[in-house]
């Protein structure tokens, strides 16, 4: 489709330079000559839309059934605790759940690879969140958190139509616009945060290399607000 | 049919319509038709926000084009009236 756009693109400019070149020039025709720069216009706007090697609604799909796998998985030993995200160390971002409810972690206990934890004799689980692929593709582009979010959230994704961020003493607010919530993950939003949420929290963690933990969500209308503490 | 589809449809059959409309009531100034283009590709990208690759250069250019029809006409409504 991206190769189509910019070959459409191309055929406007070359069309409407010489639609209204020849008019302007030759019959001093402006109506003419303003299509010509209309087709200019149209043109340059076809070829600035972006790559869109695989369809967002694939890949929404896609984080969506990773996300109903690990909603069984938690549904069947009912954790309810809430999710740390940890930075990426060379792989990608992951979550440490306890299966108990755990107040201040050590977080030099999760470095271990294994899945199954013991922090403080607590058993954990630790695996990757739906989504820490795409993240770990903007580990390498030098972007600021709020150019890596609208790049996750809103281009790649479309989890949502905007997103905005503030930043504060206690940790990070986060405003999604109209955010996509298809699928009802009951244990899932309680432990990581509803989709959106967490794919926040995933790029937040990955931008800041600090651990992390979403705190509350809020919904107003159709905005939805994630606040995230950073645990480091 | 995705956004980006649906916009790139809606601004050219938005202009090619407004260009017609213009051209039937004999509008021979270059600027009205460019204004209308301008209003109309920022309405449109208002509307269906459709994802960039980078900086809107478009919207930059089209917005200088617009501010400097608007300042010729304002200066010469007020020196030549």
């Amino acid at each position: 489709m991206r190769e189509s756009f910019s070959l459409f693109g191309k055929i406007m400019i070359i069309f409407g330079t010489v639609i209204s070149l020849f008019f302007y020039i030759f019959f001093g025709n402006i109506p003419l000559t303003a299509l010509g720069i209309g087709s200019i216009i149209v043109g340059i706007a076809a070829i600035l839309l972006p790559e869109e090697p695989i369809p967002s609604l694939t890949i929404r799909s896609l984080i969506e059934s990773s996300a109903l796998t690990i909603e069984a998985i938690l549904e069947e030993l009912r954790i309810e605790s809430k999710g740390i995200y940890l930075p990426p160390n060379e792989t990608y971002v992951s979550v440490v759940l306890p299966l108990k409810s755990i107040e201040s972690l050590e977080f030099d206990e999760f470095s271990k690879d294994n899945v199954f934890l013991l922090v403080r004799n607590t058993p954990a689980i630790k695996f990757f969140p739906p989504g820490c692929t795409i993240a770990k593709s903007i580990i390498n582009q030098d972007l600021s958190l709020d150019e890596a979010l609208e790049k996750v959230l809103v281009d790649t994704t479309e989890f949502c139509s905007k997103v905005k961020l503030v930043e504060t003493v206690e940790g990070i607010v986060i405003e999604i616009d109209s955010p996509y919530t298809k699928e009802k993950l009951p244990y899932f939003s309680k432990c990581l945060g509803s989709l959106p949420a967490s794919l926040c929290a995933i790029v937040t963690a990955t931008v800041k290399k600090s651990a992390l933990q979403i705190i509350k969500e809020e919904i107003d209308k159709n905005k939805l607000y994630v606040y995230i503490k950073l645990l480091q | 049919m995705n956004k980006h589809t649906k916009f790139i449809f809606a601004l050219t059959s938005s202009i090619v319509f407004f260009n017609v409309l213009l051209s039937f009531f004999n509008e021979n100034l270059i600027e009205a038709y460019l204004v209308i283009y301008v209003v109309l590709y920022f309405f449109y990208r208002e509307f269906f926000l459709p994802r960039r690759k980078y900086f809107d250069y478009l919207g930059l250019g089209l917005f200088i084009i617009f501010v400097y029809i608007v300042v010729i006409y304002v200066l010469k409504s007020l020196f030549f009236v």
